[in-house]
């Protein structure tokens, strides 16, 4: 993979993620809708982790895992902060 | 002691190999950084560790949940929210929809502490009690003869301008603040302990007088509609009422032992530090001694976490409406 190519991957994955703090202030007074967006953002992101890996060629399981991780501890931040 | 470059591992064994002491701080020091041997990221990031974070915040999350069975009030909402300021909130987004002012009523005003008290005294938050008392039951109570009428409620908010505007940005609550049936409205801000919280609830009753326009159309019959509608004389009060139910009603702040909002904040402030800290050591260390890991990105799971955490910062607004 390219520098430009590395560089439009990672614009994307900011782009998503400034776009989902958006929805999450945009819909702060609005509960249901705000665990929608977290699960939808956490989804994206372990998206772009496996899409962007099998691009470079060096997708793992291990890589998947990691991604997977960081994606429900994210949004399982965002669940209790919501539920209490 | 961190070692100097080059970072070459086997030299460092061999040097330590006689110092067990040393190589316990080596094998520590890899909790916080990575591990050039096995090319992996720190211990803390393992995906054992990660696992660990699941079960400890599932844990202060329980302990949330908990405190208040074992120790009622003990956690709360600090608030700090006016008659006064509601009032005018409310009026600002009625006048730029370009509608009349609403005017406080005492009866309604009533009607909302009353509604207040009843919420803590059963412990329930809804519009109908457990009892099947209706909104509508506690203005009736205070012979306020109504044409229409409408309720919003509000907890766990800590200023008057949020509870506005949380209300506005819920189609249904925006309706009732946005309603031209109505000219009157009372509110309650009440503190107690509700579900074990220590909260503040806020009530709006709305409400329009039932209007005699009636007896145009029975002109002959005029004495009962005075008597069946006494409150026809409430629109005259309200400059009065106005000035004694704002004045009357003290500054209403909560300071709970703990703050839940706050609280909430600084797990997530300690927590998150924690861990963008821990992968900022792995992209500084990996660089800085060229370790070459296959992993996911790293600067990708900095900027995902950094959207979690300002999005539990900005985004949770602890308040309820209902």
């Amino acid at each position: 993979m390219d520098r430009d190519d590395h560089l439009t991957h990672y614009a994307v994955l900011f782009l998503g993620l400034a776009l989902i703090v958006g929805f999450l202030i945009y819909f702060r007074f609005d509960r249901p809708i705000q665990l929608m967006v977290g699960a939808f953002g956490a989804l994206f992101y372990v998206a772009w982790g496996v899409i962007h890996h099998a691009f470079e060629d060096r997708l793992t399981k291990e890589i998947v895992m990691e991604y997977l991780l960081f994606g429900i501890l994210a949004f399982l931040m965002l669940y209790f902060a919501l539920s209490i | 002691m961190l070692p100097s470059m080059p970072y070459d591992s086997k030299n460092l064994v061999e040097d330590w190999r006689g110092d067990s002491r040393a190589i316990q701080k080596y094998g520590f020091i890899h909790h916080f950084i990575p591990d050039p041997d096995t090319k992996t990221r720190s211990k803390l990031l393992s995906t054992q560790a990660v696992l660990i974070y699941f079960i400890v915040l599932t844990l202060i999350f329980g302990l949330f949940k908990l405190i208040p069975f074992i120790k009622p009030g003990v956690l709360g909402y600090a608030s700090n929210i006016h008659i006064g300021e509601l009032l005018s909130s409310t009026n600002k987004e009625r006048g730029k929809a370009g509608l009349s002012e609403l005017k406080i009523n005492s009866a309604l005003s009533e009607a909302a502490e009353e509604k207040a008290k009843d919420m803590f005294a059963k412990g329930y938050w809804a519009h109908v009690a457990p009892d099947g008392k209706e909104p509508w039951d506690f203005i009736l109570a205070q012979n306020y003869d109504y044409s229409y009428a409408g309720e919003n409620l509000a907890k766990n908010f800590d200023d008057s301008d949020e509870v506005v505007r949380a209300w506005y940005n819920s189609p249904s609550h925006r309706e009732n603040l946005l309603s031209k049936n109505y000219n009157e409205v009372g509110f309650a801000v009440v503190n107690g302990v509700l579900d074990g919280y220590e909260t503040t609830l806020v009530v709006q009753m709305f409400g329009k007088v039932r209007t005699p326009t009636y007896t145009a159309s029975a002109p002959e019959k005029p004495a009962p509609v005075v008597e069946e509608a006494p409150s026809v004389e409430i629109p005259e009060e309200p400059a009065v009422s106005e000035e004694r139910t704002l004045a009357e009603v003290p500054a209403d702040n909560v300071q709970p032992a703990i703050d839940v909002s706050s609280a909430v904040r600084s797990v997530n402030i300690v927590f998150g530090g924690f861990l963008v800290s821990l992968l900022g050591l792995d992209i500084w260390f990996s660089k800085k001694f060229g370790i070459k890991k296959v992993t996911g990105h790293t600067l990708a799971h900095i900027a995902f976490l950094i959207m979690a955490f300002v999005g539990v910062w900005f985004a949770v607004a602890p308040g309820r409406i209902l």
